[in-house]
């Protein structure tokens, strides 16, 4: 079963997505910081990482409106894991925004409050099949 | 963000941004406490669900509430700050909590509730529909920001901007709110709650949880609505919001300090606003206490319940002379007793006969006890029927209907409470027979009319009660229902006031008391399973209106005949005396007088 790197600082919003996601039979594992997700994602080569923007650069560290969008550029630019699917997930959300995340290379975007499960686990789904939205 | 944009952030949070998240608390808040009855199953999931989502509402509100006193951190030229727009890390920070009202709520929507128990099905309705309506104001969060930040067709891939504004009038205007299941085996005494609040949502959701703890409410929508609806209904509690249009809640309390009414009624006072000053002025104003919105249902329970108990205290010294509905008014304002006034009223008395032959037979101990008992039951008829208890008089009861409160149908209560009392003598006679050897009996009078009720006792020792020729007249005719032999004794003003279809009864004589100038009809009234009554009365009547009519051997052949059937009929064996009288002294019409003279008291 496909692997999944949560990427999200809260703690509530991971318990939210680790309940989702092992409902419907994923694995997966948790990263609460950039530092923290780019190793992560380095060693254990993840199906697709689901990638909070706001949080610290690194364990304990001050909170960055742009942390997951430099985490998304680190992990794209290296050959190692610039395959790996990564879906933005934000409470930022306005158009620019999103056009930041997107130029950092990310392949799908799920803004917050996920308002609709069904819409984020297709996205999964998606992305996991390789064949990213339109 | 300018102070433009700050002003409409401000608005949209107050008048709508607050007010779902409000609703989400307290739906969620009303779920939680049905869940505490351990006839409604829920699994401990779903229950961890509800309460994440009640404190991430709580903690939202109060972020938002937080944001909305420190316009300073927010309120820049935006040219300054162009990289870090304030609007957009807020926005953010809101988007990101209300993730944790979204989430759980998608997961108890999965959730398969179970149906074992009965009212569980109709549990599980409320809650999928509770949990939905939870969800869907997390949605016009949602949306309210979205609009907030002017984003056009943003939220496009889920619905366009157009659909979405639909969206939030549509849950403004129609809230899908369901009916709680009620979850108290015995609610408390209802009370009569008035919910006072500019905002449906809000009115909706505190009647809804005042329909949860049992009592009744009504709405007013802004502060001259609620003055008006105090005037015309006696409530037991008022919850009061403060930031109202056209008249706000301190203008009520003001209103209702001026106007007295804020002595025996408690307001609560509902409030985003919790600066000490306006918590204090509304306190010194008479309000009984205050809540800071988001409302806690657990504190607001406890404070309605506090409220009332104190009030019911009060009523409860009213109720053992007033019947309950006429003590909560009389509990409202009691200077409504001192009041001396000129009302419609009638008057009962009811006498216990044979008290002093009693008294020479049994120890004092025991006619005590026997006079208590049956004192207890006619008591009962009388507040039953909502009379007012006036006095007991040794072996005597006084009772009032038509004040202090008004009611059009005096006469009425007053003769089903006298026949109440005539129908429940017999079980207390025969209870007291091996005691007394001989049958409780009672005499009762009631007449109406015009009659000064107040305090008729002193300042010191008040007694409330009416006092005039009505009154007099009252208890004449009681004593008079001894001479005549009979139980309930009613005179022609109260009489005439009946629905003849109601009451078994037949006109007796027409009679002359002690001191009061006016002749008086007097009709027996006896209970409507009196057997052959309809022959008797009427054979009686025919009776008496040739006795009236100087047709002395008609009549006494006439009640011969009835005594025949009827030996025991006192007020045939009267009349009859009273016909045989006439021949006896073959009275000329000069000397013939139809009304006949009561003497004695």
């Amino acid at each position: 079963m496909a692997n999944i790197l949560i990427v999200e600082d809260d703690e509530t919003n991971v318990k939210l997505l680790q309940r989702l996601l092992t409902m419907k039979g994923y694995q997966f594992s948790v990263a609460t910081n950039q530092k923290d997700a780019v190793e992560a994602a380095r060693r254990e080569m993840p199906d697709l990482i689901l990638m909070d923007i706001q949080m610290p650069e690194e364990p304990g560290g001050k909170v960055s409106a742009t942390a997951g969008i430099e985490a998304i550029r680190e992990l794209k630019s290296d050959q190692q894991t610039s395959s790996v699917p990564i879906i933005a997930t934000s409470a930022h959300d306005l158009p620019e925004q999103r056009n930041r995340f997107k130029e950092a290379g990310c392949d799908d975007i799920q803004s917050k409050p996920y308002t609709d499960f069904n819409e984020l686990l297709e996205t999964i789904e998606r992305n996991l099949k390789g064949t990213s939205a339109p | 963000m300018n102070a433009d944009r700050w002003n409409r952030f401000v608005k949209v949070s107050r008048d709508d941004i607050l007010v779902v998240i409000e609703a989400v608390t307290q739906t969620c808040g009303l779920l939680l406490e049905q869940t505490d009855d351990p006839s409604f199953q829920v699994p401990e999931q779903v229950r961890r669900d509800l309460e994440t989502v009640y404190d991430s509402s709580r903690e939202l509100y109060r972020f938002i509430r937080e944001v909305l006193e420190s316009p300073e951190r927010y309120i820049h030229d935006e040219a300054e700050d162009e990289s870090e727009d304030s609007l957009k890390s807020l926005r953010h920070d809101l988007r990101n909590r209300l993730n944790l009202i979204h989430g759980p709520c998608q997961f108890m929507l999965m959730e398969e509730l179970p149906q074992e128990s009965r009212g569980q099905k109709e549990f599980q309705q409320t809650f999928l529909s509770d949990v939905t309506n939870i969800r869907d104001y997390a949605n016009q969060a949602v949306n309210l920001l979205n609009e907030l930040s002017g984003m056009e067709g943003e939220l496009g891939d889920i619905r366009s901007r157009d659909s979405l504004r639909d969206d939030v009038s549509n849950t403004q205007s129609e809230l899908k709110l369901t009916e709680p299941v009620r979850i108290r085996e015995k609610p408390v005494e209802p009370a009569r709650v008035l919910v006072v609040d500019d905002n449906e949502l809000n009115r909706k959701m505190l009647a809804r949880f005042m329909e949860h703890m049992g009592h009744l409410s009504e709405f007013a929508s802004d502060g001259h609505e609620a003055l008006e609806k105090i005037q015309a209904t006696d409530f037991d509690l008022v919850l009061l919001d403060i930031l109202m249009p056209r008249m706000n809640g301190i203008e009520v309390l003001h209103e209702l300090n001026n106007q007295g009414l804020l002595r025996h009624l408690p307001v609560l006072v509902l409030s985003g606003l919790d600066s000490s000053d306006e918590i204090i002025q509304c306190i010194e104003l008479g309000a009984e206490d205050f809540l800071s919105r988001p409302i806690n249902l657990t504190l607001l329970k406890a404070r309605v319940n506090a409220c009332l108990e104190k009030k019911r205290l009060r009523e409860r010294e009213f109720s053992q002379f007033f019947p309950r509905e006429i003590a909560r008014q009389v509990a409202l304002r009691p200077e409504m007793l001192d009041e001396g006034r000129e009302a419609d009223v009638s008057v009962l008395f009811c006498d216990i006969r044979s008290f002093s032959r009693i008294s020479e037979k049994l120890e004092p101990e025991k006619v005590v006890r026997w006079i208590r008992d049956v004192m207890e039951v006619l008591s009962e008829c009388v507040l039953d029927h909502q009379g007012v208890l006036v006095d007991y008089i040794g072996d005597e009861l006084v009772a009032m209907w038509g004040a202090p409160t008004e009611q059009p149908d005096h006469t009425k209560l007053a003769c089903r409470a006298a026949l109440a009392m005539v129908e429940r003598l017999p079980a207390i006679s025969r209870k007291w027979h091996p005691e007394l050897g001989m049958p409780t009996q009672v005499g009762i009078g009631v007449n109406s009319g015009k009659a000064h009720v107040g305090n008729t006792g002193t300042a010191r020792r008040r007694k409330y009660g009416p006092l005039g020729n009505t009154v007099n007249l009252a208890s004449r005719v009681q004593g008079a229902s001894r001479y005549l032999q009979s139980s309930l004794l009613v005179t022609g003003a109260t009489f005439d006031q009946l629905d003849p279809n109601e009451f078994s009864s037949r006109r007796l004589c027409t009679v002359k008391v002690n001191n009061i100038e006016e002749s008086v009809v007097l009709h027996e009234i006896v209970s409507l399973e009196t057997n052959d009554w309809t022959e008797l009365s009427e054979r009686y009547e025919q009776a008496l209106v040739a006795f009236e009519s100087r047709e002395f051997r008609q009549a006494a052949s006439m009640l011969g005949n009835l005594l025949v059937h009827h030996p025991s009929d006192g007020p045939s064996l009267l009349l009859m005396s009273r016909a045989v009288n006439e021949l006896i002294n073959d009275s000329t019409e000069e000397d013939f007088d139809p009304v006949w003279p009561l003497s004695g008291k």
